[in-house]
């Protein structure tokens, strides 16, 4: 068993190097990826990425209103800055514009593997992006500012030297991060993942201020009064490159429209550039406070919510029964006795090997990372397209099968050696007993275990974000980023997987409760056998009886 | 004119270097009753669990009905079916009620279909006194119960032989005896039985044949009367000496 540990861990190792060096090949040439761009061009559609929930760049809303584009695959919309200006790249090239809803750090992968056609995303073109895709030109000029409190220590600042001393952060993977260190004496915090939650860290004091760009700052002080933007003077400020503060729309190295999307940016003067984000920032998404705060979430958001409800408890259903079913399958070739026959008895050591392989793999990487590789790897190394939910089915029920087989393993190994033994001595088969003997009880004993891995399901889900699959916490992230109630969405969705992972639990433990039958048995239950049995007893039940005393007597004789 | 049905020969069972059965020599007539006893650990059940195939022979041959059990591609499960085992644990399938347990084999192994099947079981069940029970669980049953179900399932199969191994020595001496007239009950029927037993008395009034084991050697056989009455065996004498006396 040590051994068999051993060589599944080379495999993986062995796995990942593989993997490691196929993928950045197939980044640099995109040769897979390019050809998926091609099969699109047929299409006629122009599929583009963004978070749909920094506004007023781009947010998401429930109606239609004011121009917005639908979101693929959901029944929600998208505006703002960008969406805007991907309807007028969109129309220059003559394609229907698809918008994509992609987490921030998903975004280049999306790109590079042939998801997306192009981001509009706030996205300034760094040369640590020119690397991985290519960008066109400037289609918003923006500047750093510092979003801090109206009442704090900073309010009066104006130049970025005012912050020495100050608990500064910026975003994840943006060089409003990196502007940090040109403040001496600062007090850098670790990066945020959103815009939802720095402000919310900014309220609540864990620190003084977030970098953000002018729209953003514009934005967090409209909606929220006791929130303020800080601009810096010429000289004052953050010094920045072009690279940083112009903001381009990405694109795949060699993509043949790029001419075209240029031609098209060129047309939109500045002013008019302006003129949409002043636009922008007063159509975005406001929250209004005549209502309370959870009125104000779920009238609008309400519906969302649920959806993403069900979808968590859908994927994490199916992955556990899929999973369930893998784990049975595992553990009965697993525990199969080891036949007679050699090349027989080599078969079975092969997928028994190649099955701890698959265990080992599953269990020793994060789900977070299966769901990254697999989705971004097929699409990337073999240009396969696949659904999102159905790349989280088959994700969830993997990973769940890995375990499972564990699971059924050990209830197998539980059961009773004596169990094992009288089935066979019956004649029974290794899969006549299995099946209906030794599973019934495993299965019985693992229930609590099941019911476990269900629930740890309902909760894992949420690492789906990441292939943006929206479920239930990728829904809460969306709504946290555009009602700015970091805190009070984040409590109703915690609400929302209590009652699941509650009900469940309570509906696993009645099924388990079923399946042990009445604690106690009818004697009369069967009229018509008891006739039957009663005359037979008589007869056979009494003779035996009196030999009993012959016996004994004979004995002492 | 008796016909063998089972037939060791030379057999040898060692676990790792612990040879457990030296060379065990033994025929059992068809109808006929064999007593196996011994001290404990002298490899009674070893040698039965040899004859079921629940242990792989080292070397010999046991051969059924003159054909060796040990040769390539023999039907296991089959003759299984055909020589059923009777335990000391009981073993009942605890997943299943009464009458499920003398139904799964006879329609899994037999593909006797279910009603067929259930009246057999019933009318076995009746005979072993279990018939009331036949909804119970077995964890729902006494001792004796339970032995008395399990001895209801093995003959549902409608062995050729049963293998006894110690079936009453789980049990309360006030559940000895139910199982034990069953026990003689199926005797009479003319079932071929081997039985691992130390119920002396019962040894002595129903076995056609007797062995005494002793370190995994067969030391002395006989009649019921030559191995109760007149040991030849220093070892047999002793061993007879200590259950007597109790
Ligand atoms: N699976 C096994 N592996 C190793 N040794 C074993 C195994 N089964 C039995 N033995 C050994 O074989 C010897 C004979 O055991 P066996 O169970 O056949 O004795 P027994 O005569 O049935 O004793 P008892 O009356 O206590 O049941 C013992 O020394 C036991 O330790
Ligand atoms: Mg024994």
């Amino acid at each position: 068993m040590r051994k068999k540990r051993v060589w599944a861990s080379l495999v993986l190792a062995l796995f990942l190097f593989i993997f490691a060096f196929a993928l950045p090949q197939n980044t640099t040439n995109t040769s897979a990826a390019a050809k998926t761009a091609a099969e699109y061009d047929k299409d006629k559609t122009f599929r583009v990425g963004m978070e749909a929930g920094y506004a007023p760049f781009n947010w998401t809303q429930s109606s239609s209103s004011n121009g917005a584009v639908k979101i693929q695959g959901s029944s929600e919309y998208a505006n703002g800055y960008d969406v805007q200006m991907a309807k007028k790249i969109a129309k220059a090239l003559g394609k229907k514009l698809v918008i994509v809803k992609t987490d921030w750090n998903g975004l280049p992968p999306a790109l590079t593997s042939g998801k997306i056609d192009a981001i509009i995303a706030g996205m300034s073109p760094t040369p640590a992006r020119r690397k991985q895709i290519d960008f066109t030109n400037t289609y918003y000029k923006s500047k750093l500012c510092i979003v801090v409190r109206r009442n704090g220590k900073y309010a009066n600042a104006t130049s970025i030297q005012d912050f020495k001393g100050a608990k500064l952060t910026a975003q994840q993977n943006t060089f409003h991060y990196q502007a940090i260190k040109q403040i001496k004496g600062v007090k850098k915090q670790p990066a945020m993942n959103n815009f939802a939650a720095m402000r919310t860290s900014l309220q609540s004091g864990v620190i003084d201020g977030y970098v953000s760009e002018v729209p953003e700052g514009i934005t967090a002080q409209n909606a929220q009064s006791d929130l303020k933007m800080i601009k810096f003077k010429n000289g004052k400020g953050f010094k920045t490159s072009p690279d940083d503060v112009d903001i381009a729309i990405g694109i795949r190295k060699g993509d043949p429209d790029k001419a075209k999307m240029n031609a098209a940016l060129a047309k939109v003067s500045n002013k008019q550039r302006d003129k949409l984000m002043n636009w922008a920032v007063e159509k975005q998404p406001k929250t209004s406070s005549t209502k309370n705060w959870f009125q104000q979430i779920w009238d609008q958001y309400g519906n969302m919510i649920l959806k993403g409800t069900g979808l968590t408890l859908w994927i994490s259903l199916f992955g556990t029964v899929v999973g369930f079913l893998i784990g049975l399958l595992i553990g009965i070739v697993r525990t199969t006795p080891m036949p007679d026959s050699r090349g027989r008895r080599g078969v079975l050591h092969l997928i028994d090997w190649l099955l701890a392989v698959y265990i080992e793999i599953i269990r020793g990487t994060p789900m977070i990372v299966q769901a990254a590789v697999f989705y971004y790897g097929l699409a990337q190394a073999f240009g396969i397209n696949m659904n999102r939910t159905v790349a989280a089915l088959i994700i969830v029920s993997f990973n769940t099968g890995a375990y499972m087989a564990e699971i059924i393993r050990s209830g197998i190994i539980s059961v009773n050696s004596g169990q094992f033994e009288a089935a066979s001595a019956l004649g029974m088969t290794h899969f006549q007993l299995m099946r209906k003997v030794v599973l019934p009880q495993a299965i019985r004993n693992s229930i609590p275990t099941i019911t476990n891995e269900f629930i740890v399901n309902i909760k894992d889900t949420s690492v789906l974000s990441v292939i943006s699959v929206s479920e239930l916490f990728f829904q809460g992230e969306t709504v946290a980023g555009q009602t700015f109630q970091f805190f009070h969405t984040y409590l109703i969705i915690s609400v929302i997987y209590l009652v699941l992972t509650f009900s469940i639990s309570r509906i696993l433990a009645w099924v388990e409760r079923r399946l042990d039958g009445p604690t106690n048995y009818d004697v009369m239950a069967n009229p018509s056998t008891l006739a039957t049995v009663d005359d037979s007893t008589a007869e056979n039940m009494n003779t035996p009886t009196h030999d009993v005393h012959n016996t004994k007597e004979d004995q002492h004789d | 004119m008796t016909e063998q049905l089972i037939e060791v020969a030379h057999l040898k069972k060692n676990f790792g270097k612990h040879e457990v059965l030296k060379d065990i020599n033994l025929t059992v007539d068809k109808g006929e009753v064999l007593t196996i006893i011994g001290a404990s650990g002298s490899g009674k059940s070893t040698l039965l669990r040899n004859i079921n195939l629940l242990e792989r022979p080292t070397s010999g041959d046991i051969r059924f009905h003159g054909k060796s059990i040990l040769q390539p591609h023999f039907d296991i499960p089959k003759y299984r079916a055909e020589v059923g085992m009777v335990f000391q644990q009981f073993n009942l399938f605890s997943n299943l009620n009464v009458l499920d347990n003398c139904v799964v084999g006879q329609t899994t192994v037999l593909k006797r279909d279910k009603a067929e099947a259930e009246e057999i079981a019933k009318k076995q069940l009746a005979k072993v006194g279990m018939g009331p029970y036949i909804q119970a669980k077995p964890a729902q049953l006494s001792g004796g119960q339970q032995q008395r179900v399990a001895i209801a399932r093995a003959v549902c199969m409608d062995p050729e032989a049963l293998l006894f191994d110690e079936p009453t020595s789980a049990l309360d001496p006030e559940m000895v005896d139910e199982v034990l007239d069953t026990m003689k009950q199926l005797a009479k029927t003319g079932l071929t039985m081997i039985v691992v037993t130390h119920e002396m008395a019962f040894a002595h009034d129903v076995s056609d044949q007797v062995v005494f084991m002793k370190d995994g050697v067969l030391a002395e056989k006989g009649t019921p009367d030559q191995i109760f009455n007149h040991p030849q065996e220093a070892a047999t004498q002793h061993f007879l000496k200590r259950y007597t006396q109790r």
